[in-house]
């Protein structure tokens, strides 16, 4: 028991730095099949180590900080990103046995330590002492403020349907219902808001490569940037994992199909939603600036108060009461 | 845990709020460090919680009124501070001195 | 004092917490006050997980970590600053401060250590998010509703006040 209370956190740890080389890989594989190219396909069986090869010439390369950067911020700024990105999976349940800390407020917390990362960001951009970081940053700090908010408000559905905060007591409030169903308004909401927090396309202008260069992290390079990119991916795993646990019923089976265990039903729905952001990177272009504070403060926020309103009345239904 | 070590440390954090406030220059610092003092004087809210003559949750409640209050107040106090630099291009505390005779 | 898991993170914790607010005081430049003040509010909030306020230090972080904190780097990257606070003119003034404090927390401190607390104990067992809320929405309703309102007013006030004046 003790060997697996040190041992679990670090083999997470190498699942989900697997899942991010993965990913990464599915992805330029993904858009590449959809823009009929071929993607990546030389380093490996199928481009299979396509990633790794990649990460290894990050860590190979120079360890370049700017003369007049802030260096102690400037070295500090990946790891702030970078830590709540991986304490955020300790909370996630992925079936009722597999999780780490079932704690009481998980939702909250999850939530909360998330928008640690935000600091982070700002301070990597404003101590490269750069106009184009600086930029990226301001926009990455008002952007994942914004839309904290409308991401919040949605979840309040969830949690006065589920009357509980901790992420495997609102799995089992879905044996019956995926929330998907009722709570459709939240969803749509939260996925949208969710975008905006990992800074994808469509949203993805903190780091617009054709505008601001890269955004926050121009001036990082090596391993440095690697944290960051690392960061960025492993809030894809922690979203997409809650999201599947919030709406698609986490763990249970679709239709009492109860022969596949239930961590390959999480599995399957996780990848479906990490499918559907790539699908959208290929698909949506970018947003502008006032657009994107247009959406988020006029439409996604009074939608999500909306949401709130409705399941409240539902509630009282009765016959479908039951289900919010 | 002794309820006077929770004690002790708020009082170390307000009084180094205070001396924040009371020498820093900055508008932001000092908006920061009333703050601090906030979160001082909450400490002491949620260690009564626990140890104090009867304890029960009201004073995590009452540190959450008060967490929503620092919260508008440093919205509002930012606000000010933005206007204020519009028109005279400083955020020095000690410079804001129109009013003086 | 007997040495045990919770005072050593007690112990830790407020190392970390003062220590991020003395660097406060004793830093330079502003970016890295408001980061220090960050760390010290991210260990408050450790300090609430051990007096069984979870609820609470999730809140803290997500306000003063998560959002005043930011907050304050926007107002300092938007308005113009000499990067550092120098505050060397003054020591007269900041002398006169740091004596006024001290004797404020000598103060402050011998009635902590001199007044008996004869607390009761507590069932921290009920301290859950379910009974906080049953606090909140049942008794405290209308304080909960006065809060909303304030909420309100400082968000409509703090838009009119940061906008650009109009040539009128």
């Amino acid at each position: 028991m003790q060997a697996w209370m040190w041992l679990g956190p670090v083999i997470m740890l190498f699942v989900v730095l697997g899942f991010v080389t993965l990913a990464i890989l599915f992805e330029r594989k993904v858009i590449g099949w959809m823009q009929s190219r071929i993607g990546p396909n030389r380093v490996g069986p199928w481009g299979l180590f396509q990633t790794v090869a990649d990460v290894l010439k990050l860590l190979l390369k120079e360890d370049i900080v700017p003369q007049k950067a802030d260096e102690t911020l400037f070295k500090l700024a990946p790891v702030i990103a970078f830590v709540p990105a991986f304490a955020v999976v300790a909370v996630l349940p992925f079936t009722d046995s597999l999780v780490f800390a079932d704690i009481g407020v998980g939702l909250l917390y999850f939530i909360a330590i998330s928008s640690i990362t935000t600091i982070g960001i700002l301070a990597g951009g404003w101590a490269s002492n750069n106009k184009y970081a600086l930029i990226g940053a301001m926009r990455s700090a008002a952007q994942m403020i914004s839309y904290e908010i409308p991401l919040v408000m949605a979840l309040v559905g969830v949690i006065m349907a589920a009357g509980t905060l901790n992420l495997s007591g609102i799995v089992e409030a879905q044996k019956e219902m995926w929330f998907i169903v009722p709570q459709f308004i939240g969803f749509v909401v939260f996925f949208i808001a969710s975008l905006a927090e990992l800074n994808r396309t469509p949203f993805d202008l903190p780091e617009a490569e054709s505008e601001l260069v890269a955004g926050y992290h121009v001036e990082y390079s090596g391993f440095r940037f690697a944290f960051f990119m690392l960061a960025e991916y492993v809030y894809v795993f922690a979203m997409s994992a809650l999201t599947t646990v919030l709406f698609l019923g986490g763990w249970n089976p679709l239709f009492g199909f109860t022969f596949l265990p239930p961590l390959i039903w999480f599995l399957l729905k996780f990848s479906l939603i990490v499918f559907t952001l790539i699908w959208i990177r290929a698909t949506l272009p970018r947003i502008r600036v006032d657009q994107l504070m247009q959406l988020g403060w006029k439409v996604l926020l009074p939608l999500a108060l909306f949401n709130i309103f409705l399941s409240a009345l539902l509630k009282e239904i009765p016959g479908i009461g039951s289900y919010y | 845990m002794p309820v006077t070590s929770y004690l002790a440390l708020g009082a170390i954090l307000f009084s180094i709020g205070l001396y924040g406030v009371l020498t820093k220059r900055n508008a932001v610092i000092v908006l920061f460090s009333i703050e601090l003092m906030l979160n001082a004087a909450n400490l002491n809210l949620v260690a009564f919680s626990k140890f104090g003559l009867h304890p029960s949750q009201v004073g995590q409640v009452f540190s959450l009124f008060s967490i929503t209050v620092a919260a508008a107040e440093a919205a509002i106090g930012i606000a000010i501070l933005f206007a204020l630099y519009r028109n005279r291009g400083t955020v020095e505390a000690d410079r804001m001195n129109s009013l003086k005779g | 004092m007997q040495w045990n898991g919770e005072f050593l993170a007690f112990f830790l914790l407020s190392v970390m917490a003062i220590g991020g607010a003395v660097f406060m005081i004793h830093f330079t430049r502003v970016v890295h006050m408001v980061l220090a003040l960050a760390f010290t509010f991210l260990s408050i909030a450790g300090i609430y997980v051990l007096l069984h306020a979870e609820f609470v230090a999730a809140v803290q972080v997500l306000i003063y970590t998560g959002a005043v904190s930011i907050l304050m780097l926007f107002g300092i990257m938007l308005t113009k600053h000499r990067t550092s606070d120098h505050s060397d003119s003054r020591s007269r003034h900041q002398l006169l401060s740091f004596v006024g404090v001290a004797a404020f927390f000598g103060v402050i401190m011998w009635v902590i250590y001199h007044t008996p607390f004869s607390g009761g104990k507590a069932e921290t067992a009920k301290y859950t998010v379910a009974n906080l809320g049953e606090w909140v929405f049942k008794q405290y309703v209308i304080p909960f509703e006065l809060t909303s309102v304030l909420l309100l007013a400082a968000l409509v006030g703090a838009v009119i006040l940061a906008k650009k004046e109009r040539d009128a």
